[in-house]
Order: structure tokens, then C-alpha cells, then sequence
């Protein structure tokens, strides 16, 4: 099937039992992506983003999290009841993940060489003699430098960009349909970063393998993403082609955020701040949960809104969010 | 040194004690070099050039945003300004005192003036005391109020930072990560300083909080006249803060103008690079960054000689790896007769037409 998407995410709702009470970190997300596409999710801390991709690859602890509800279908084959030793050989072969700080996600007692080996060994039926071949092409690849002494290594020995690289090569070399990259560039210096999601664009293209990148900036889902989720609050709350995203963000909360944008391409007064704090996850707000942030709350928002189709391909969870779409935002009208 | 007016409870712009024209702050040739120990003795094996040689000044109520990447030693220059780390040459005046040279009760009596805001709003707070505490401790310690006077001097601090004065019974803990920030302003603010060195002060904040701190230290410096050193990596912020711009990598400022035409024209190829390399919020201006050719930065114990940058830089390459580069470290001095842009590169003024692609309009 063609076009079935590999990835469907069904109304998850991934729940964690804490001292303050049940934090409804994903509540009901549903997100699909498609064979060699990207899409990126957006939004910032406690929206549920990073919890939501740790969830496809079931790397949530339980407890204190469950699963709560939902369907995580991986090419048609829900992934959830599924056993930690049938998650293993779908981790790494066919859905890679790679993480915000690479520090902690290479073991720092075993060189870059030998955490590589272990990914071709667990995943791929290569003879022993072909290993060290295979791991300096997807060194080459990366563009990581001098790729033979990288492999005999540690991984305090290497920079940040280079820790990166390491660990995309081991994401890369198994062949994945599916990565998932949890602000892959988040704790990198700004050049270093634009390297690595060149690097990113570039295995993607080779390899046909769709991207969910998780990030809060919005200029890296501008440069990656075809299609964009904007998540507040454990929900998503607008949905869109990155195009159609950006030039007619329909929901207050993602007007918010390109309004409150320091930009280095324009100058501004003054920064249109999203005024008030994050709800916490174990004390949502009833009925929509912007609505103690929003400019433009009214009577009707204590009813919360589902996620409607406001344009062909875009849909928004808001009352007024069709009669947004045609309203420029602040920073628009300034162009 | 003249003793602080008397304080009124209403906001008033304050006026400052000074002593006369002239900027307020001034550096001159900062060095900070830390050393490698290393070996059974301790003994010196290397030196970590973190601070090489800076020089700025600073007026009042002005803002001076000092950026660069890791490594390049933009957070130590806000330290050793305010004499938290010891310099190892060079000199800093503010308002026309040496404070390297200051006998101790001048410096503390000149600290007063001069203060800092942290990255990590949570780990600036000691969490083991109130809010009120912290905001408090700056006039505890200096004496400058008491029980009941102080009480009230904190109420109007958090009022003016946007918070609510009942938050000065409670803990850090208990509040956001951009509420922790507005604590440490409140508490920057106390003594009603004349210079605050914001180190990183959005950094570790989300996107939409980002704003609001911005907004904040703009209001507050037009309120009282404050002068910031605004140190920071994210070049989108620095631009709607700063009235100058000085660009940094490893050691030395290579790029310093008036901020619309260091983002318009910027003249140093680590500049244009790293202005290129940030990603813009619009799909339909996806372009190739101008890319330094070399992935990773060089650390500041290893300094490449001549242009520290020339390894990496793309014009080098272009040009045909002159010797220059290799040999001779660019002096900063303005580049097409504008005294205001200063640029530290020996091919400055051949840069832009070499490099046109890369500029933000």
C-alpha cells in the first residue's frame, strides 16, 4: 500500500504517575508520517513532544508512565503490546533514534567503533570481516574527519558536532525507515548546526527514509520539514504543509509564537510575547487549553475545540482559526 | 565616592553619580589566559587563551551584544569585567576608575554598580532560600536596608520584573524557568546598578518566554538608564537588544558595529558564516548556508597562528590561501572609512563582493 503512511500515531495518550498526580503528558496526539517525508513537531517544554517520540519507540519507563491509549502503527502493526524484545529489533533496524545531547547517549566506556559494531551486529547479517568497512563508509558519510582514528575513539575525545555525527552514523547504518531526531541541534553552536541538518537532508534523500524531527525552532522546521505539528499542552493544536504553516498559521498559540520571534533578518521594537506560562501537565485547564493565554478568548473556548480541516491539507483545534487563516500576522504586515 | 540618594518607594529615574562625559565602561586589551596543569608536579603544560586581547567601550543606557560560539571566550570577558575572575592583563575603567587597581572597600563600594544575570535561572537561585531572600540579599549585604524598608524595597523589585509581591515567601522551585529569570533580574536590580552583564540570560528559556525577558531589560533600560553587556549565542535576541554588535571567535573580537549594519553588511567571513548558518523562520527562503570549511572550531589552547580563523575561512580558500593569513594576526580597524565598523580581516574590504550570497537583506 503505497500510500499508507509507515508511521500512524492513533490518539496516544502517554500518562505518568507522579507525587502531584497524573500527568497527562500526551493526550490524545495523532500524527502520521509518510514514506521519506518530514515532519516536523513543534512546540515547546511540557507540550509532550519529546515524551510523544520517546513513545513510538516505547523508551518510556513504566511505570511511572503507561501507555494509556492509542495505536502506534509502524508500517500497519501497532507497536504498543508489543513485547521490550520485539521493540529491539525493530529499534535501530527499522526506526533509528537519535537525541538531543549526544554526550549521554553514547556510553562513554566503549569507543565509537565498538558502539557502532554493536549496531551492525544487532541488526544486520554482515560477516565479521565486512564490519569495519561498513562503519568507516557511514563515517565517510557523516563527514566525520579522520574516520579511521574515530573509531578507536572514546567519546569525551570528540567534539559536539562530532559526538553528533558519531551518533548519526549509528542510526544510519542500519538502514532505517523511520528516524526520529529529538533536537538533534538544539545544544550545537549555530554553524556546527547547519552542517548537521545539511548532513540530515542529505541521508534522507539517499537513503529514502522519513525524518520526525522533534524541535522548538522554528527556523530548523522552515529548513526540514514538509509537513508541520504544532503541540500545546499534550495536544496537537494545528496541523499544515510547512508552506501553508508559515505564510497562514491559523491558531492563536502558533501566531503566538512566529509573532514573539527575535528575528536576525528584520528589526522589531518590540517582541510580541505570548504573555502567562505553560499550563503543568497534572493541572490542565478545562475546555481549551490556550484559553488563559489567548487574545482572543471568548465565551465559547471553555468547550474545547477539536482539530478541524480549516483549509485543504491544514487543520486547527479553534473556534476562530478559518477566520485567522486570512488574517496576516503582526510580523507579516510589517513586511 | 558619592553615596546613593535616598530612595524614594515610587519608580523614579535615578539620577547616577558620575563623573562626568565619557563612556561608562571601558576595556582596554583584556587578556584572561587560563593555564593547563598538567604531569606529578602541576606543572604549567599549555594555556588556555580564552580572552586575547579585547578592547570596547560602553556609554550609558546603551547596549553592547557581544556574540559567538562556544569557546570563544564571550562569557569570560563578562566575568573578568566584573573582577569574578581575576584578568591576566589588561585593564577595565568604569566611570573612570581602574577596578584593578581599587583598594577592596572602593571595588565593593563600585560592585554596587556593576552586576550580573545568569544563564541557568535554576542554578542562580539557591534553592534553599525565599524569594525574598535572594532579591533581598544584595541590600542585606551592603547595608543598605533593614527589616520593614527592606520588605518593601523588594515588593516594588518584583512588581517592576512583572511578578507579584506574595512570591517572596516562596521558593525557587515553585516557579517557571522565565519566572526564575525575572527573579535574578529583580535581584540584578537592587542596587540599582548602572551596568549589567546579561550572560546568556534567554538561552535556557522556551521561544515564547524568550520575548518577554527581552521586553523586560528593554523597559528597564529605558527606565533607569542601564547599561548591558549582552552576551549571547542567539543572534536573533541580539539584534533587538543591541545598539552594537562585537563578534568573537577564539580569543579576539574580529567584527564590532552599530547593530543594522553589522546584520546588513557584515564585512568578517566568520561573521557573514555565521549569519548565514541560522536557520530563517521561512520556508520560502531556504538558502545554502556559507559554510566554514572545517567542522569544528578550534580549541582555544590551539590557537591557529596568524588569523585564528584562516583554517575555516572561506575566503582564505577563495583567495588562494594567501601567506598573509598564516602569518600576520589582523588588527581591528575600520574597514571603507567607516570609523563605527571595525573588522579584523586583511581582505575586509574585498569580502563582500567575494562573499555577496551570504548577507542578510
Amino acid at each position: 500500500m503505497p500510500d499508507a503512511p509507515l508511521l500512524e500515531i492513533r490518539d496516544l495518550k502517554t500518562y505518568f504517575r507522579t507525587e502531584q498526580g497524573l500527568a497527562r503528558a500526551v493526550d490524545g496526539v495523532s500524527i502520521s508520517v509518510s514514506r521519506g517525508k518530514t515532519v516536523a513537531v513543534v512546540g515547546e517544554s511540557g507540550c509532550g513532544k519529546t515524551v510523544t517520540a520517546l513513545s513510538v519507540l516505547k523508551l518510556v519507563p513504566t511505570p511511572p508512565g503507561e501507555f494509556a491509549g492509542g495505536q502506534i502503527l509502524f508500517e500497519g502493526r501497532n507497536l504498543l503490546p508489543l513485547s521490550q524484545r520485539e521493540m529491539q529489533s525493530i529499534r535501530g533496524g527499522e526506526i533509528a533514534m537519535i537525541f538531543q545531547e549526544p554526550a549521554t547517549s553514547l556510553n562513554p566506556v566503549f569507543t565509537i567503533g565498538a558502539q557502532i559494531a554493536e549496531a551492525i551486529r544487532l541488526h544486520r547479517k554482515l560477516p565479521e570481516r565486512e564490519i569495519r568497512g561498513e562503519m568507516l563508509r557511514v563515517l565517510t558519510e557523516v563527514r566525520m574527519s579522520e574516520p579511521e582514528r574515530r573509531l578507536d575513539q572514546y567519546p569525551h575525545e570528540l567534539s559536539g558536532g562530532m559526538k553528533q555525527r558519531a551518533m548519526i552514523a549509528m542510526a544510519l547504518v542500519c538502514e532505517p525507515k523511520l528516524l526520529i531526531a529529538d533536537e538533534p541541534t538544539t545544544a550545537l553552536d549555530v554553524t556546527i548546526q547547519a552542517r548537521i541538518l545539511e548532513l540530515l537532508r542529505k541521508s534522507q534523500s539517499q537513503h529514502g527514509m522519513a525524518l520526525l524531527l522533534i524541535t522548538h525552532d522554528l527556523g530548523v522546521v522552515a529548513e526540514m520539514a514538509d509537513e508541520v505539528v504544532v503541540m500545546y499542552a499534550g495536544r496537537v493544536i494545528e496541523r499544515a504543509p510547512v508552506d501553508e504553516l508559515f505564510s497562514r498559521p491559523a491558531h492563536p498559540y502558533t501566531r503566538g509564537l512566529f509573532e514573539s520571534l527575535p528575528r536576525i533578518d528584520r528589526h522589531d521594537d518590540e517582541l510580541r510575547a505570548i504573555e502567562g506560562n505553560v499550563p503543568s501537565p497534572t493541572n490542565f485547564p478545562s475546555g481549551c487549553r490556550f484559553r488563559d493565554r489567548c487574545p482572543l478568548a471568548f465565551e465559547k473556548c471553555t468547550d474545547e475545540p477539536s482539530l478541524n480541516e480549516v483549509a485543504p491539507g491544514h487543520h486547527a483545534a479553534c473556534w476562530v482559526a478559518e477566520s485567522l487563516l486570512t488574517t496576516p500576522t503582526r510580523d507579516r504586515v510589517q513586511q | 565616592m558619592p553615596a546613593s540618594p535616598p530612595v524614594t518607594t515610587q519608580p523614579t529615574t535615578i539620577a547616577k553619580p558620575s563623573s562626568g562625559q565619557g563612556p561608562l565602561v571601558e576595556v582596554r586589551d583584556l587578556v584572561k589566559h587560563f593555564p593547563v596543569r598538567g604531569g606529578v608536579f602541576s606543572r604549567v603544560r599549555e594555556w588556555v587563551k580564552a580572552v586575547d586581547g579585547v578592547s570596547f567601550t560602553l556609554d550609558r543606557a546603551r547596549t553592547l551584544g557581544l556574540v559567538g560560539e562556544s569557546g570563544c571566550g564571550k562569557t569570560t570577558v563578562g566575568r573578568v569585567m566584573l573582577a569574578l575572575v581575576p584578568r591576566t592583563s589588561g585593564e577595565v575603567i568604569f566611570d573612570g576608575q581602574d577596578i584593578f587597581h581599587l583598594p577592596r572597600p572602593e571595588l565593593r563600594e563600585l560592585r554596587r554598580r556593576m552586576q550580573i544575570i545568569f544563564q541557568d535561572p535554576y542554578g542562580s537561585l539557591n534553592p534553599r532560600m525565599t524569594v525574598g531572600a535572594i532579591v533581598g540579599e544584595p541590600l542585606w549585604i551592603h547595608r543598605v536596608a533593614r527589616g520593614q524598608e527592606l520588605e518593601t524595597r523588594v515588593a516594588e523589585l518584583l512588581r517592576r520584573v512583572g511578578l507579584r509581591p506574595d512570591a517572596m515567601g516562596r521558593y525557587p522551585h515553585e516557579f517557571s524557568g522565565g519566572q526564575r529569570q525575572r527573579i535574578g533580574i529583580a535581584r540584578a536590580l537592587a542596587l540599582e546598578p548602572d551596568f549589567i552583564v546579561c550572560d546568556e540570560p534567554t538561552s535556557a528559556l522556551d521561544v515564547s518566554i524568550r520575548a518577554q525577558v527581552v521586553n523586560l531589560l528593554r523597559r528597564l533600560q529605558a527606565e533607569f538608564g542601564l547599561s548591558y553587556l549582552m552576551i549571547s549565542h542567539d543572534l536573533g535576541v541580539v539584534r533587538h537588544i543591541s545598539h552594537e554588535v562585537a563578534v568573537m571567535y577564539l580569543g579576539k573580537i574580529v567584527e564590532q558595529a552599530p547593530t543594522e549594519k553589522l546584520y546588513r553588511a557584515p564585512r568578517h567571513p566568520y561573521t557573514r558564516v555565521l549569519l548565514s548558518a541560522i536557520p530563517i523562520p521561512d520556508p520560502k527562503r531556504r538558502r545554502p548556508a556559507l559554510v566554514a570549511r572545517d567542522d569544528d572550531v578550534p580549541s582555544p589552547i590551539n590557537v591557529p597562528r596568524g588569523c585564528s580563523f584562516h583554517p575555516r575561512c572561506p575566503l582564505y580558500e577563495l583567495k588562494g590561501n594567501p601567506a598573509q593569513c598564516r602569518e600576520q594576526t589582523p588588527p581591528l580597524i575600520p574597514v571603507g572609512g567607516d570609523t563605527e565598523h571595525r573588522v579584523a580581516c586583511h581582505f575586509a574590504e574585498e569580502s563582500e563582493a567575494m562573499l555577496a550570497k551570504s548577507a542578510i537583506q
